[in-house]
């Protein structure tokens, strides 16, 4: 009826168009198809930064939102500092603590009154910030780096030089 | 090496139960190769600055999360994909399948266990996910295929020789011509 040869070459020539349904099948899920945010595709580190660089970096709080946030997003702390625009912000980034989709920042924030010392938490899910809760504390020092929370911490990051 | 293929490689197939199941494999060859294709070029297209074909999924609670966001950040991923890659292409284009489909084994499993196990959706194991049919059909193919798989399987196994690094040509052997043929 069929040789092997001749149903080798259909099963190779199916195997394509199997390829290019799965391919058509995937880029067009409604999952994730037409959602062009800035964080999609990214890992976790890099869309908190993201964020981080608009609404701080920039001091576009609203415009960071609407980058990254979800209608779903929730903030446990919305009147925690630096929730509205303003100026940009220095913001000196002391540790970062992330394990799966959750990112842990805590910085230091200098620029629109007294710095402070900010840890900032966040959940993120596909590629956009679900979740988020500050908490903040003046600076005991005049500036950030004059912070008591300024010395760094071994968490291991990095290679112990001998 | 004992085994030939050339019986099975010359055959003409008559429509028959046997022929159902020979068709049935080559849909599971085909679909876990093309699945595997489109899989690990996705994540290899952002390795090299283009956008992937779907957004990489990084599971839906905290221990695949974490698996998954390890895996990329310590650079692991490319490798799996890659492997995914490569065997996804055998597959497809029936080039040492043998290899490919022990090759593609472990990558199966996690994608199983990821599903399954980490995401805690058990009733998936009786669904027609890709994710859990994945290692099905890879079991299933690699006992289709025991037949290359029997010589690595001798539970008494003398080393080889120097000289059996010769006999590597034979692996482009035509399974229609004499095996053989290109070591003489």
């Amino acid at each position: 009826m069929i040789s092997d040869k001749r149903l080798n070459a259909l099963s190779v020539a199916m195997g394509l168009l199997l390829t290019a349904y799965v391919a058509q099948d995937l880029h067009f899920n409604p999952r994730w198809y037409g959602d062009n945010g800035p964080g999609v595709g990214k890992l976790p580190r890099e869309i908190v930064a993201g964020y981080m660089a608009t609404a701080y970096g920039k001091g576009q709080v609203a415009e960071a939102a609407r980058r990254y946030y979800t209608r779903k997003t929730v903030d446990v702390t919305p009147d925690a500092p630096y929730r509205s625009d303003s100026a940009p912000l220095q913001s000196t980034v002391r540790e970062v603590v992330a394990e799966g989709l959750n990112v842990a920042v805590h910085h230091c924030v200098e620029g629109g009154g007294a710095a402070r010392e900010v840890v900032d938490m966040f959940r993120t899910w596909n590629g956009r910030i679900l979740w988020r809760k500050t908490i903040s504390q003046p600076v005991n020092g005049s500036s950030c780096a004059a912070s008591e929370l300024a010395k760094a911490v071994d968490l291991g990051l990095k290679p112990v030089s001998s | 090496m004992a085994v030939t293929t050339r019986a099975v490689a010359g055959t003409t197939n008559k429509l028959d139960i046997w022929f159902i199941g020979k068709l049935v494999l080559i849909f599971f060859r085909i679909m876990l190769g093309a699945w595997m294709i489109v899989s690990g070029s996705s994540h290899l297209l952002t390795v090299f600055g283009f956008p992937p074909i779907f957004p990489q999924p990084l599971g839906n609670l905290h221990p695949s999360n974490v698996m998954l966001v390890a895996l990329l950040e310590v650079g692991m991923f490319d490798l799996v994909k890659t492997v995914e890659l490569v065997v996804g292409l055998c597959l497809v284009f029936n080039i040492f399948v043998p290899l490919a489909l022990a090759a593609a084994l472990p990558v199966s499993y996690m994608v199983f266990h990821n599903s399954i196990a980490l995401n805690m959706r058990y009733d998936r194991i009786f669904s027609t996910y890709m994710s859990v049919w994945c290692l099905y059909m890879n079991v299933i193919l690699l006992l289709a295929y025991i037949r290359y798989y029997l010589p690595m399987l001798k539970m008494r196994a003398p080393m080889g020789k120097l000289e059996d690094f010769r006999m590597l040509p034979s692996i482009f052997d035509d399974p229609d011509r004499d095996p053989g043929a290109s070591r003489r």
